[in-house]
């Protein structure tokens, strides 16, 4: 079986279009004269989700193999594997004498048992096939289709039928059966089909079948009713089975297939087993025959029209807008480069007719910006000013998206290659993402669906395929393996890989490899590997069609509600060269719109003639900025406040626009796994050399010092240095996206890319590098376009940080949840910046955080288990009648619920009314929402009527406790600071102390303690774990060997620690390597258990 | 050993045992999280946790309980308040009186905590609460004992404790000082209530737990008899003494303890199970008789023995019983008059009878397990096991399509010599029993292949058994049988199989591994 090498794994044929031809070639099927003709009509594919047990490609190249006339997929209720399978025929070439045929298999709910295989004769017959499957989906709930008799009857023309039916049926009701099928299928379109099933009663069935379709006049066929290309898929088919009823292999019993027939047979099988019915056989190869008048090539993708104003060519259109936005960028006139760069692109998006999809997009942004459906409309009611967004990937950094107004990132500052991204070799789309503001996507999303109808807008599907991890536990379940095995082989993948069991690794989890059960399970989930698992939808990507897009492809429900999703995938709708727009949601837009709304705020009270400020206008280069950035102080920035990326911070010291765009890009599993960070960065401080092993590389990576650093630098230097083409290094980029998922292909690049990197002087080592690097990006493959999109929106969260912390910091905390940091962070590290942060008052505070005067007002939002609608009953309460004196009248005032006043009561927000937090508890207890009718005019019970009750006074440890529980952070100090006592007698220094040279030299030993911020175990790091701890001073990073991490782990898991070990610097880096942890949990005050209430200090962000 | 619950879609840990609480496992932690507590090694055994089996066994304790003093009453989930008002006068004290209870808890394999104290939510409190095992609360101290402990120790709900904790209110004897007013104003007089009954200030009533008593019959003579002719009367009348009594609740007996009095206090237990529950004095003396027949009635016979001989009576005890089922009378299907009710009961008393007599294991009725493979689609099993069968479908097949197996199979299948004319083709002599026959008809072949994930495979030595468990690696292709039913001459129908080997690619079905005959329909 030459196919079957790489046969479990196949990557999409889109990635991989060449695969195959070698079959195509072999086999000599000229020589045999007497070959039987045969078409396989009925195939269930894994398109079929769980029931059909190979891959739409499989079936084609098996088909080619047998030399079949032709082989067709029809997968129930769906047309999700015709594009795979068509890829897959289209990349066989012309020679191949194989035609695959599309089709579906559709089930009436009134005609119980009997399938019927549907295929369009024409284009036209193609669209009602789609319709009536969009009919029978959008009727249902997700992934079901409900169809009737009446629905195939309305969507009949043009298709030819072949119908399946059920084992048991005899004469009479099979009659009744076909009758109105054939009613339906008139002209001999209804075929009966004859399946051998290799069961006891083959040969009666097969004459009962005969002859009712005599009698019937019904043409008969020959079918297998395939659900797998061989028959070496039987187990996986047993298992998918058993995934599917959701039950073991011993309890499936006799609803598992008994024998493996069910397979793609050679022609001459088919004929011996048919040998009785010579005219079942003809009649496939006829029916195949007849659909030739239909492929998948006539589909024909149009570019919506509305985005052209009537009287105008799209061409002219886009170039009118550019030519006007080029104006507004450059006001003092456009440079001679962007000019020329502008001309260029212009020729190929008219070459390539793009235009319409550039106007597209253009007109998502310019809704975004003005809320105006219509040019020269009014803004959409309720709109509330311009939604942030920004265009990123490959086609999205072009000089005419900079002057539409998609991106901000200026041609002139960055390198642009447009011709990389819209290939003419490949007639495929570009491709731009837009981000939006992620609270407020929704509104672009329905404007979508306002503009085009749901009839031509819908999501793209994404069809979640099994991973190693789900494909060990469901395979594991199947084959009935106890839960608890299952969750740990699972868990612990790395016994695991794609050649099967690791023995040493199986050892080392206390299991036996040679365990059958175990062998059986890696390699059946090897096999299972890249099966779609279910359909759901894509995050954000958009088709939009001219025509009803149903026609084109069924359309079925999500599972949310108003949602309508394509049955293809990205994949798929870029292979039929189908328009698609990401439409994504990004949390930092939002908080740099709002960051800048207060900013222009504070900017119109100082001085009403400045001009406001925006994105765009933000001041670029500024050297105060890169300064902050420099010394690492960029908690709550975009991108660049992780902690590796902290880190490194320091010692790249970026000191333009450019070093943020390498910034962004260099901490990413990329470089890191090619080791290419540590080399650049030498380079960069001068500690090393900069030289080229090959003029041809300098020309590539001058801009990064010969360091390989993004994913189009890799594809250029495969064209350039190992003389790849243009069309192979888009290959290879492709391959990069998913190796891990179905990649063998990845390696067969990577032997070309190291055999031509020496072929041209280059070191063996560099190449080997190169080519990990590239297998490195699979994960977050990061190409330049992306990382300088990215780089824009670090620079102006960090201007912003740096000249207004204050309305930064409050934009940060009204966008939650979003980065890396919880709100005490934020507060504490704007406290730092010198910032005064107020309390949450009723009386004072929004929902929202505000600015009074120079300080920030924390928001009612940060109230746990707040509703923003009770909030914003208090705030217009007091906003129209001023400031409250007491709890009663504002209950009453307002209206707000007794609970939200509780809720504020104990996150002691009721300072101005002068109650202390216990004595607002209190008295908000006494609040009833639901009326009193006997107390009814009786004045309410004040307080001071009421006995006084000995309300205990809190201490101040307590109440920041509380603080935390209430607020999740506390302005009344650190919980760590009531415990210091204890801590020093424990040994530990306060955190700041490592900051310090002085008092912690490098391998000095050292106690720390303090709450966990976070635990990270980056796949990276070789199973180190980074742990963040906080005191009052300030935070410790801890670095924690895996052994040592084993040995502690009771106590690294919970909220406050106590570190023991040694100081590590590098640079201004600091780190403690761990030797010791303990847990500070276990000091129990009162009957308040330490371990509930420091549970509830901090959200710690666990293995993220 | 951990205990798990499965609420919303979490699985958490109900209960861990003491090594697992020791490594920081506590109830109500997903199970994720416990199993980053627990040693990567060590084996943990982790199960389910039957709520319902822990109320039974709770109710059972109650039970056992009611020998201290009658009422009994649940504190659940795992406690119980007993009244002792006037049992404590038995013993020199409470303490003492705790001791003895808590040696008698622990003689039953379980751990426990007492308290007595002059209220039941007191009591409850301390045994909670308490630091020690076991607390005695004298009157009038109840404030100076529980006053320490947390709000919870009230039996308040979580909220009403959480709320009064963000007061700064957490032991009981700040809650007492509260104003009661103003505390019932704000957490409902709930809290005010369960302080009055903590304080003995108000009664609490406790519902006592009830068993169920087994219905009895007893017959005593008036001395020790060792004639076979008392016995028997005797027996007769108890059994009728006691159907008679289970007769008002329309129940039967399921099984049937006899209890022997001989002299001296000795006592001797049979114990009789019936398939199915009978009210029948008829069937149940005849299996009762029988085993009285074999009691020993002494009288010379064990020399040896110490014990006095004969009996003086017996006692029946019903211990299980069950509803007795009603019956259609007459079948609609096979028109009146067909009595199904007497011949399916005949049934019943006849398996009884042989279940008496061979014991319950030896006698089976064939059951259907959902399996392709013919020989593995039946099983035996015990008459008394009713039920479905491991191994068989939850969800049963569609027994229509059942396809046409012989009534009598041959185990191991027999040897034949066969000649057939193409692959699969139809056979046209078969020889097998050291005869050879002309086959007039043929049909098939029924293909099916092994259970591949057994990993059986034939070998020549075991072919014709059952397709044996051999350990082995996974394989390209499941061995398979092709079965015929062949009709021989003379008109006996076969059913005779071609074994293949394991086979790799398309064509190699054709290296018969040899054919087999495998039953026979008769």
């Amino acid at each position: 079986m030459p196919m079957n090498e790489f046969g479990k794994l196949v990557p999409h044929p889109l990635r991989s279009p060449r695969e195959g031809v070698a079959v195509c070639a072999g086999d000599g099927r000229e020589g045999s004269t007497a070959r039987r003709r045969y078409a396989e009509l009925c195939v269930t594919s894994n398109a079929t989700f769980l029931t059909g047990a190979s891959h739409p490609e499989e079936y084609v190249a098996r088909a080619v193999e047998l030399g079949y006339e032709a082989v067709a997929i029809t997968d129930l209720h769906t047309l999700g594997g015709v594009v795979r399978a068509h890829v897959a025929a289209k990349g066989l070439g012309e020679k191949c004498a194989t035609r695959f045929v599309l089709g579906a298999r559709v089930r009436a709910t009134d005609l119980p048992g009997v399938d019927v295989c549907l295929y369009p004769t024409s284009m036209e017959a193609y669209r009602g096939l789609c319709r009536l499957l969009t009919v029978g989906k959008r009727r249902t709930t997700k992934g079901q289709c409900a169809l009737t008799l009446q629905d195939l009857r309305e969507h009949c023309a043009g298709l030819l039928s072949v119908a399946i039916c059920p084992d048991d049926l005899d004469a009479d009701r099979l009659t009744k059966h076909l009758r109105p099928l054939r009613e339906i299928y008139d002209d001999d379109r209804l075929s009966l089909a004859l399946c051998v099933r290799y069961r006891s009663d083959d040969l009666d069935r097969l004459d009962t079948l005969a002859e009712v379709a005599m009698r019937e006049g019904i043409a008969i066929v020959a079918s297998n009713d395939v659900h797998a290309h061989a028959p070496e898929r039987r187990m996986l088919q047993d298992v998918l089975t058993c995934i599917r009823l959701r039950c073991t292999l011993t309890e499936a019993g006799r609803r598992l297939h008994p024998n493996s027939e069910r397979q793609l047979k050679h022609p001459d099988e088919m004929a011996r087993l048919f040998r009785d019915y010579p005219r079942a056989l003809e009649r496939s190869v006829q029916i195949a025959e007849r659909t030739r008048g239909f492929s998948l090539d006539q589909l024909r993708y149009e570019y919506p029209d509305e985005v052209v104003p009537t009287g105008r060519t799209p061409m002219q259109h886009l170039r009118e807008l550019s030519e006007l936005g080029a104006r507004e960028r450059y006001p003092t006139g456009i440079p001679e480069k962007v000019r020329a760069q502008i001309e260029h692109e212009m020729k190929l998006i008219d070459e390539l007719d793009y235009a319409r999809y550039f106007l597209t997009v253009h007109d998502l942004v310019r809704f975004a910006r003005s809320g105006v459906e219509q040019i020269g409309g009014e803004p959409i009611p309720g709109w509330q000013g311009e939604i942030l967004c920004q265009g990123r990937g490959a086609a999205a950094n072009s000089a005419v998206c900079y002057c539409l107004g998609v991106t901000a990132v200026d041609p002139a500052r960055i390198d642009v290659l447009f011709e990389r991204f819209i290939s003419k070799e490949r007639n495929e789309p570009p491709d731009i993402d837009i981000d939006f503001e992620h609270e407020r996507r929704e509104e672009v999303i329905q404007y979508i669906y306002r503009k085009y109808g749901r009839e031509r807008a819908a999501l793209t599907a994404e069809v979640i395929t099994y991973r190693p991890r789900s494909a060990v536990r469901d395979v594991g379940k199947a084959l009935g393996l106890s839960l608890d095995l299952v969750d740990r082989l699972a868990k612990d993948i790395e016994w695991w890989d794609e050649g099967g069991v690791n023995g040493v690794k199986l050892k080392a989890l206390g299991l036996n490899p040679d365990d059958p059960a175990l062998q059986w399970l890696a390699r059946l989930t090897k096999e299972i590997l890249g099966f779609p698992r279910h359909r759901s939808q894509h995050v954000g990507g958009f088709v939009i069609t001219r025509t009803p897009l149903c026609e084109l492809v069924p359309i079925e429900n999500a599972a949310m509600p108003d949602r309508t999703v394509v049955e293809w995938d990205k994949d798929d709708i870029d292979a039929m060269g189908m328009l698609k727009v990401d439409v994504l949601g990004l949390g930092m837009l939002t908080c740099i719109r709002k960051a800048l709304v207060l900013v222009n705020q504070k900017r119109a009270g100082e001085s009403p003639a400045q001009p406001a400020l925006a994105l765009a206008t933000i001041p670029p280069e500024d050297p105060a900025t890169y300064a902050m950035i420099q010394k690492a102080d960029t908690l709550g920035v975009f991108q660049i406040e992780s902690r590796a990326q902290m880190s490194m911070l320091p010692r790249l010291k970026p000191r333009e626009f450019y070093d943020l765009v390498i910034e962004v890009a260099i901490v990413r599993p990329g470089p890191i796994q090619g080791d290419m960070v540590h080399p650049y960065l030498r380079r960069r401080n001068g500690e090393e050399p900069v030289e080229y092993a090959h003029p041809a590389i300098e020309q590539v990576l001058k801009k990064t010092l010969g360091v390989p650093l993004f994913q189009e630098q890799c594809m250029a230097l495969a064209v350039k240095a190992a003389g790849f083409t243009p069309g192979q290094a888009d290959e290879l980029r492709r391959s990069m996206a998913a190796w891990k998922r179905k990649g063998h292909l990845i390696h067969r690049f990577g032997m070309q890319l190291i055999d031509g990197m020496m072929n041209n002087g280059i070191p063996r080592q560099f190449a080997e590098r190169c080519f990990e690097q590239i297998k490195g990006f699979s994960e977050y493959g990061f190409p330049e376009s992306h990382a300088a999109s990215f780089a824009l929106l670090v620079y102006a969260s960090c201007w912003l940080k740096k000249h207004h912390p204050a309305q930064f910091a409050a934009a940060l905390l009204n966008s939650q949840p979003m980065g890396f940091y919880a709100p005490a962070q934020i507060v504490r590290d704007v406290k730092a910046h010198g910032v005064r942060v107020l309390p949450i008052d009723v009386n004072r505070s929004a929902w929202d955080c505000t600015i009074e005067g120079c300080a920030l007002r924390l928001g009612m939002r940060l109230v746990n288990g707040l509703g923003k609608p009770d909030a914003d009953l208090i705030r217009g309460a007091v906003v129209q009648r001023g400031a409250m004196k007491d709890m009663t009248t504002l209950w009453r005032v307002s209206g707000a619920g007794a609970k939200a006043l509780r809720r504020l009561a104990s996150a002691d927000a009721f300072e101005s009314m002068g109650l202390k937090r216990r004595e607002a508890i209190w008295q908000a207890r006494l609040l009833r929402d639901e009326p009193m009718p006997l107390f009814e005019g009786l004045s309410e019970p004040a307080p001071s009527d009421e006995e006084r009750a000995a309300i205990p006074v809190i201490s101040s440890r307590s109440a920041i406790v509380q603080d935390y529980q209430t607020v999740g952070l506390s302005l009344k100090g650190h919980p760590m600071q009531a415990r210091r006592d204890e801590v020093r007698a424990a040994g530990a220094v306060p955190c700041a102390w490592l900051g310090d040279a002085m008092k912690t030299p490098d391998g000095q030993a050292v106690r720390v303690a303090g709450i966990v911020l976070m635990r990270q175990r980056p796949g990276t790091a070789g199973g180190v774990t980074f742990m963040t701890l906080e005191d009052e001073s300030g935070i410790a990073n801890l670095i924690i060997w895996q052994r040592v991490y084993q040995r502690y782990r009771k106590h690294a898991r919970t909220a406050t620690v106590l570190a023991i070990g040694r100081v590590q610097r590098q640079g201004e880096v600091v780190h403690v390597i761990v030797t010791k942890l303990r847990s500070l949990d276990g000091v129990a005050t009162g009957y308040a258990v330490g371990a509930k209430v420091n549970a509830a200090l901090v959200r710690s962000r666990d293995f993220r | 050993m951990l205990l798990t619950t499965r609420a919303g879609g979490a699985e958490r840990v109900a209960h861990a045992c003491a090594l697992a609480r020791r490594e920081g496992i506590v109830g109500g932690m997903t199970l994720a999280q416990a199993r980053t507590l627990l040693p990567a090694r060590g084996e943990v055994l982790i199960r389910p946790h039957g709520a319902y089996d822990d109320a039974r066994a709770l109710r059972r304790l109650a039970l056992w309980a009611q020998r201290v003093c009658p009422t009994v009453g649940l504190d659940t989930p795992d406690g119980l308040l007993m009244d002792i008002t006037g049992t404590h006068l038995l013993y020199p004290s409470e303490r003492v009186l705790l001791r003895s209870v808590a040696r008698g808890i622990n003689r039953l394999g379980f751990a426990c905590r007492l308290a007595t104290a002059p209220s039941f939510a007191c009591a409850r409190a301390a045994a909670r609460f308490g630091t020690e095992a076991l607390t005695v609360v004298d009157a009038g101290h109840e404030l100076g004992v529980t006053g320490a402990y947390p709000v919870a120790a009230l039996g308040v709900d979580d909220r009403t404790a959480q709320g009064l904790k963000e007061l700064g209110v957490v032991r009981v004897e700040q809650v007492v000082k509260m104003p009661r007013s103003a505390l019932a104003a704000r957490f409902g007089a709930e809290v005010v209530l369960r302080v009055d009954r903590l304080l003995g200030r108000l009664d609490e009533r406790i519902e006592a737990v009830r068993g169920r008593e087994p219905t009895q019959s007893e017959v005593r003579f008036e001395g020790p008899s060792d004639r076979w002719e008392a016995l028997e009367a005797a027996g007769r009348r108890a059994l009728e003494l006691l159907l008679s009594r289970l007769a008002s609740s329309q129940r039967g007996v399921r099984t049937l303890d006899v209890l022997l009095h001989r002299p001296e206090g000795e006592r001797e237990r049979v114990n009789i199970t019936l398939s199915r529950a009978s009210a029948n004095v008829k069937h149940l003396w005849s299996l009762l008789r029988a085993r009285l027949a074999r009691v020993d009635l002494g009288g010379g016979h064990r020399p040896e023995s110490t014990a006095a001989t004969g009996i003086e009576g017996l006692t029946l005890t019903a211990l299980r019983t069950a509803v007795l089922r009603t019956r259609q009378i007459g079948d609609a299907r096979l028109g009146a008059g067909d009595d199904r009710h007497g011949s399916d009961a005949l049934q019943d008393e006849v398996i009884d009878v042989l279940v008496e007599r061979l014991g319950a294991e030896r006698v089976r009725r064939i059951a259907r397990v959902s399996s392709h493979i013919p020989e593995n689609a039946r099983v035996t099993v015990s008459v008394m096991q009713g039920g479905a069968l491991a191994g068989s479908s939850p969800m049963g097949w569609d027994e229509d399509r059942l396809p046409p197996r012989p009534a009598r199979m041959f185990d191991p299948a027999q040897r034949a010599g066969v000649m057939a004319l193409t692959p699969d083709g139809p056979v046209t002599r078969l020889r097998w029993n050291a005869r050879e026959y002309a086959v007039v008809a043929c049909v098939g072949p029924e293909r099916i292949e092994a259970e591949w994930w057994r990993w059986e495979t034939p070998t020549d030595r075991d072919e014709g058994r059952k397709w044996r468990r051999v350990r082995r690696t996974p394989s390209a292709r499941p061995p398979a049988r092709d079965y015929f039913s062949v009709q021989i001459e003379g008109g006996r129908w076969l059913w005779v199989y071609r074994a293949t080997s394991e086979r790799k690619g398309e064509d190699s079905c054709k290296s018969a591994e040899g054919w087999f005959v495998h039953g026979e329909w008769c």
